[in-house]
């Protein structure tokens, strides 16, 4: 080939690249980049999907709402839309929208409790096919609300709501649950997802409440709530979060109380069959720091540290195994993901349960132990102030 | 015949082209194997990469035995001038039909996943351009490309690795084997098997390039073992962040791993620098593929000038996968891939021309 008919074949191959990019702008300034999606059930039963678009006049420059000073800017716009489903809302939130709708940066995917107790097997589709879609959203649901209300306050910090709603979950110490990990355990069947649940407080401000759980069996569905504290402990059992903090009444005196921020939290689950019944040992550890001690116990002498140890340890023990039987009784969903662990532990045994999971779930039988200890961070391990 | 391209390829340019032909059509089929053998996967890749690495051998060790000539030359010494020519026939068929398939599939992935305003023939022409250029730059042009290329690939697939060690949850694999058993392993082991053992077919022409033949062994099993081993990581790592379940619903477990990945908020989408590493893989294949079928159309048809042929056969190819019914077809072309194809290319008529060539060599010395 002579030089000048490769030259030609460049020049097209040139030429029809640029055509292909042409037909496909897809420019920063001509997408509407939605941060977070709101799912929520009307109450004719129709789904309402809300976006919160940011706004890049409200965020660019130095002296927006990032640096803290200057103009007051909105950051961001909240669009709802009704449809049949994810696709059709997006459908018709566009219509009023001169820009296209981007998932690539969405943050987070919250769930109106109406939706939720409704049940969400039917729309996950969309958020999997979707080849721009991110599976990097978190999930939330939102307890006693709907969805875009919460998406509608102002974050404090932050110039999105969604946003605010990921560092939360950041200084909480959590894991986050990923849209993708929520896919994977709720596929897998030794096992029920729950999310965290955000609430509104009486000014109408969010705060992370706990979590909502969700059962499978039941067409993927919350049934009901966990309280922080309950939710600390489910994420230890599953590995879903670094640490907890945790105060209690303490020693003889009335009022008497002591506060331990616990970390390096670890699990083991142990499952075996005993005659006909699955049993589950549940062992938890972990290294906690005494971060404030209003009571007259000295943790710097070996005995009054065991005996707060194990007053923390009873607690604990006691409330795990109500969260336990709770669970069990009330949601017989398996979020502790025992199944999973009987699956992999006894493979063989397993498939005679499989596919009755869920039945068998709230017969299990489970012994906790737990074994926390007040060493961490020895430099805090002081006498208590005496100002007698 | 007129010396045109670049004609010899050195051995780390062998290994490199062999690395990204078989690393770069193995990506979309990280999910046939979970499909088959869900959180085995990777054992079903283990025992295709090294039943891959036994039948090349064998490939290379019927190449050797003719040194200098390529697949339609040593037929046609062995068999004939008839017989030969016979032989031959299926390999087009295989070559340009999996050309076909690769050339379809990736036009279709790039436009969903990049360009979805463009026609999928507008990208798949756009692939077919790169396709003609790196192959009319003879094998050596396409070596050179690739040993530019492959460093730049792997490095970036090794480094994508580590970044995602947050979302790994290793109890994801388990239990190991039980759940599947041995035959739904070997039922996603074979096409496997049947894919990387498919590609080594270009090495019954190529090996006549090498600038050190004897090396070929030795090197095969190298591309090839580092291809399944890269394969193996890869696969371990993507079901544990996502578990098998939800890995056989996904469209592409590989690059979904990629997206992934998620640090301090701004080490995000690094799925999009695979990707374009991705497309660069697909031209060498493409050109490989090219490169080899028309250059032994030109020693069939006793043409002088192999370069004509890629102009006919390119557009051949592009027309072909145009008119080709797209996702609906892959699960068909890929079980006649794996139980008639390439037990026919790459066993049978392999067979038949050892059993040929020993034969002669006898004759030869009795005569």
């Amino acid at each position: 080939m002579s030089a000048h008919r490769l030259g030609l074949l460049l020049l097209a191959l040139v030429g029809v690249s640029l055509i292909a990019g042409c037909g496909n702008r897809r420019e920063p300034d001509h997408l509407a980049f939605n941060m977070g999606d709101g799912l929520d059930m009307t109450k004719d039963g129709k789904l309402e999907v809300s976006f919160q678009i940011a706004l890049p006049s409200g965020i660019g420059g130095g002296d927006g709402t990032w640096g803290g000073g200057g103009a007051a800017h909105e950051t961001y716009e909240l669009t709802s839309a009704k449809g049949i489903n994810i696709y059709d809302a997006i459908q018709h939130a566009q219509k009023e929208l001169s820009r296209e709708l981007f998932p690539g940066h969405r943050e987070v995917i919250l769930i109106g409790q109406p939706l939720a107790e409704h049940g969400i097997a039917h729309l996950l589709d969309e958020f999997v096919r979707n080849p721009r879609s991110e599976l990097r959203s978190k999930l939330l649901v939102v307890k006693d609300a709907e969805a875009k209300d919460v998406l509608a306050q102002k974050a404090i910090f932050e110039p999105f709501m969604s946003m605010g709603l990921r560092r939360q979950q950041d200084i909480l110490r959590l894991r986050h649950v990923y849209f993708h990990d929520f896919m994977s355990d709720t596929l897998t069947e030794g096992l029920d997802p729950y999310v965290p649940a955000i609430g509104l407080t009486a000014a109408s401000k969010p705060y992370y409440y706990g979590s909502a759980v969700f059962n499978k069996a039941m067409g993927l569905k919350t049934v009901g709530f966990l309280d922080a504290n309950e939710t600390a402990y489910a994420n230890w059992i599953t590995g879903k979060q670094a640490g907890y903090e945790c105060s209690l009444p303490i020693g003889g005196g009335n009022g008497d109380n002591i506060s331990v921020t616990f970390n390096s939290l670890r699990k083991s689950i142990r499952t075996r069959k005993a005659q006909d019944r699955i049993m589950v040992d549940l062992h938890l550890s972990g290294i906690g720091a005494i971060v404030e001690n209003n009571s007259t116990l000295n943790p710097t002498r070996a005995p009054d540290r065991r005996t707060i140890e194990q007053a923390i340890n009873r607690k604990t023990k006691r409330e795990i195994e109500t969260l336990i039987a709770k669970v069990q009784r009330e949601y017989r969903a398996d979020i502790f993901g025992f199944g999973e662990a009987y699956h992999r532990q006894h493979p063989l045994q397993w498939k005679k349960v499989s596919g009755k999971w869920n039945d068998r779930f709230p017969e299990l039988r489970v012994a906790v132990q737990v074994e926390l200890t007040c060493e961490r961070n020895s430099g805090l391990v002081t006498s208590p102030i005496d100002v007698n | 015949m007129r010396i045109k391209g670049l004609m010899k390829i050195t051995g780390s340019q062998f290994i490199w082209t062999l690395l990204i032909i078989d690393g770069c059509n193995f990506i979309p089929f990280i999910k046939t194997a979970i499909v088959e053998a869900k959180q085995d996967a990777w054992i079903s890749i283990l025992i295709a990469g090294l039943s891959a690495i036994v039948l090349t051998l064998l490939l290379v060790r019927l190449s050797l035995m003719h040194p200098g000539k390529t697949l339609f030359g040593f037929s046609r010494a062995v068999l004939g001038p008839w017989f030969g020519r016979i032989v031959v026939l299926p390999y087009f068929a295989a070559w340009i039909s999996i050309s076909v398939m690769i050339l379809r599939y990736s036009g279709d992935f790039i436009q969903s996943v990049l360009l979805d305003k463009a026609p999928v023939w507008v990208v798949m022409l756009i692939l077919s351009m790169l396709m003609v250029y790196s192959a009319h730059g003879g094998i050596g042009g396409i070596g050179r490309y690739n040993e530019v290329v492959g460093p730049v690939f792997f490095i970036t697939t090794v480094v994508s690795f580590s970044l995602n060690g947050r979302n790994l949850r290793w109890e994801r694999i388990l239990p190991v084997y039980y759940d599947n058993g041995w035959l739904q392993i070997a039922k996603g082991a074979v096409p496997l098997t049947t894919l990387l053992g498919g590609e080594s077919l270009l090495l019954l022409v190529l090996i006549a390039f090498m600038a050190n033949p004897r090396k070929a062994p030795l090197l095969s099993s190298i591309a090839l073992g580092g291809t399944t081993l890269t394969f193996v990581a890869l696969t371990v790592l993507s079901l544990s962040v996502f578990g098998p379940a939800l890995a056989v619903r996904l469209q592409d477990p590989f690059f979904s791993f990629m997206r992934t990945v998620d640090i301090m908020e701004f080490i995000q989408q690094i799925d999009i620098f695979m990707f374009s590493l991705w497309i660069f893989g697909i031209t060498t294949i493409l050109s490989a593929h090219l490169f080899v079928v028309s250059y032994e159309l030109s020693q069939w048809l006793k043409l002088n000038d192999w370069y004509a042929l890629i102009w006919i056969i390119a557009p051949v190819i592009f027309v072909a996968a145009q008119l080709s019914p797209g996702a609906t077809m892959y699960g068909p072309f890929f079980n006649w891939w794996s139980y008639y194809a390439f037990p026919v290319c790459g066993i049978g008529i392999p067979l038949l021309l050892w059993i040929a060539t020993l034969v002669d060599g006898r004759r030869r010395r009795a005569g």
